[in-house]
């Protein structure tokens, strides 16, 4: 063959080729709701070396996340498979909150800009759960991207939240005057003697409750 | 408090543990929040002010691991000396304790009894019960799948005590709303998500450090799967 023939056959190819990725990006159907960035971030590693004393309050900043740009699927995620995602994710969320280190809240904050509303709910109450005031800032300035006016007080709850002491800290925890422990010690046997009644309740009911046989034939009164 | 008990089964969930637990509706991992507002004058001193403090997961299990009472049970229960870090509760409808575990295998129930020297002991150091009696509910299903969606609303109470001399005590009214979603029954069986919510502020005993104290602010949340036999869809019964 000659050269200029295999070239216009080369260049007549190419162009078929681009022609052909262009369209299809174009026509291409979006997903009804495309996945986070944060669907792509590992779970960051326990760090039990890093576990939290009792009474510790968490101080750190949040490590950068290296946040990959967002993805979007070739194909759009069905009801089903939204449901899985969120499921995931929510999962994750309550595994990062109880870690004790940057790259665990770092993730937590990139959902609060997720796609799925109930996954940033989740990532609200992560927040909350994993307990450190670094992530007020991030909390506040997530309340100008949205317009839900649930999720805008969520997170200013949430952020509230985090500026308190908490009911561990040594200085809510602090020791007793004489006085006070001989107060306490009178209601405390007052307080057992009715926490042993329930107790003992909770068992024997536990133990003796009968409950109707499920029949699948009932109908429901609702 | 209520236990289907025609759907129990007896599930060991630590040696000792002793009751009844149901076979499967979803047990879900639970987040636990709230604010307690209370005042450290135990006499009439003037403007002594109202403090305010937080309480989330961690928090109540650092409260345990501080109490004696407690990590003596926990010892007994789990042979464990301390709450490990990293770990969670966990909360079902049927059964309704809170139990505390990790990815470890970890798993401390706070209702419970150990026997020490042939004597055995309860304990109780909290639960968080659903009115299932006050339940209201709408669902709908599937004719020939039974998949479908349920929503139910019902009153909820949350107790906790870290057993302390200190005395840090948490009982709250509230209320839940339990979404549930159903995927297509499959030979008697269909996969069951459940998706919580609750609040609650209504105010039955609370303590913080021996100090009166009254709820602020109360939140669990949490989701989960599992798989249900097809008699027990829907989740909503009325009594």
């Amino acid at each position: 063959m000659r050269p200029k023939f295999v070239l216009a056959l080369i260049l007549v190819t190419a162009l078929v080729l681009g022609a052909a990725v262009y369209f299809q990006q174009r026509l291409a159907p979006l997903p009804p709701e495309a996945p986070s960035e944060s669907a792509a971030l590992p779970a960051p590693a326990a760090h039990p070396d890093l576990a939290a004393a009792a009474n510790a309050t968490r101080r750190f900043k949040p490590a950068p996340v290296a946040v990959p740009a967002a993805v979007v699927a070739a194909n759009p995620m069905n009801a089903e498979q939204v449901q899985a995602y969120i499921e995931d994710e929510t999962s994750r969320l309550q595994d990062w909150s109880t870690q004790n280190d940057p790259a665990s809240l770092a993730a937590i904050l990139s959902d609060l800009t997720n796609s799925e509303k109930s996954v940033r709910l989740a990532a609200i109450e992560a927040a909350k759960q994993f307990g450190s005031g670094d992530a007020i800032p991030a909390l506040k300035a997530s309340v100008g991207s949205t317009a839900d006016t649930e999720e805008q007080i969520a997170l200013l709850e949430a952020a509230d939240f985090l500026s308190l002491p908490t009911i561990a800290d040594a200085d809510v925890q602090v020791p007793k005057t004489p006085d006070q422990i001989q107060a306490a010690q009178q209601r405390r046997g007052q307080q057992a003697a009715r926490r042993q009644a329930q107790t003992q309740f909770r068992a024997q009911y536990q133990n003796t409750q009968p409950a109707p046989a499920p029949d699948p034939q009932a109908v429901p009164n609702n | 408090m209520m236990v289907r008990a025609a759907f129990a089964a007896v599930v060991a969930l630590g040696a000792a543990t002793t009751y009844a637990a149901p076979a499967a509706y979803p047990t879900i991992p639970l987040s636990i929040s709230g604010t307690l507002k209370y005042t450290t004058n135990s006499g009439d001193t003037m403007n002594v002010p109202i403090k305010t403090l937080s309480y989330n997961t961690q928090s109540l299990i650092n409260l345990l691991n501080a109490s004696p009472d407690a990590t003596n049970v926990l010892h007994f229960v789990t042979g464990k000396t301390q709450i490990p870090a990293g770990s969670h509760f966990l909360w079902n409808p049927d059964y309704e304790e809170l139990i505390i575990t990790n990815k470890n295998g970890f798993s401390f129930d706070l209702y419970g009894s150990y026997t020490n020297g042939g004597t055995t002991y309860y304990y109780d150091f909290g639960y968080l019960d659903i009115d299932d009696e006050g339940l209201i509910g709408t669902y709908d299903l599937a004719a020939k799948t039974l998949a479908g969606t349920e929503k139910d609303m019902t009153g909820i109470y949350f107790y906790f005590y870290d057993g302390s001399m200190n005395n840090n005590e948490i009982d709250i009214y509230g209320k839940a709303t339990l979404t549930w979603t159903y995927g297509a029954a499959k030979g008697g069986s269909q996969k069951a998500t459940l998706s919580v919510t609750m609040s609650g502020n209504g105010n039955d005993d609370c303590y913080v450090n021996d100090f009166e104290a009254i709820p602020g602010t109360f939140s669990a949340s949490g989701s989960g799967s599992g798989t249900v036999s097809t008699g027990m869809v829907p989740f909503y019964w009325e009594w």
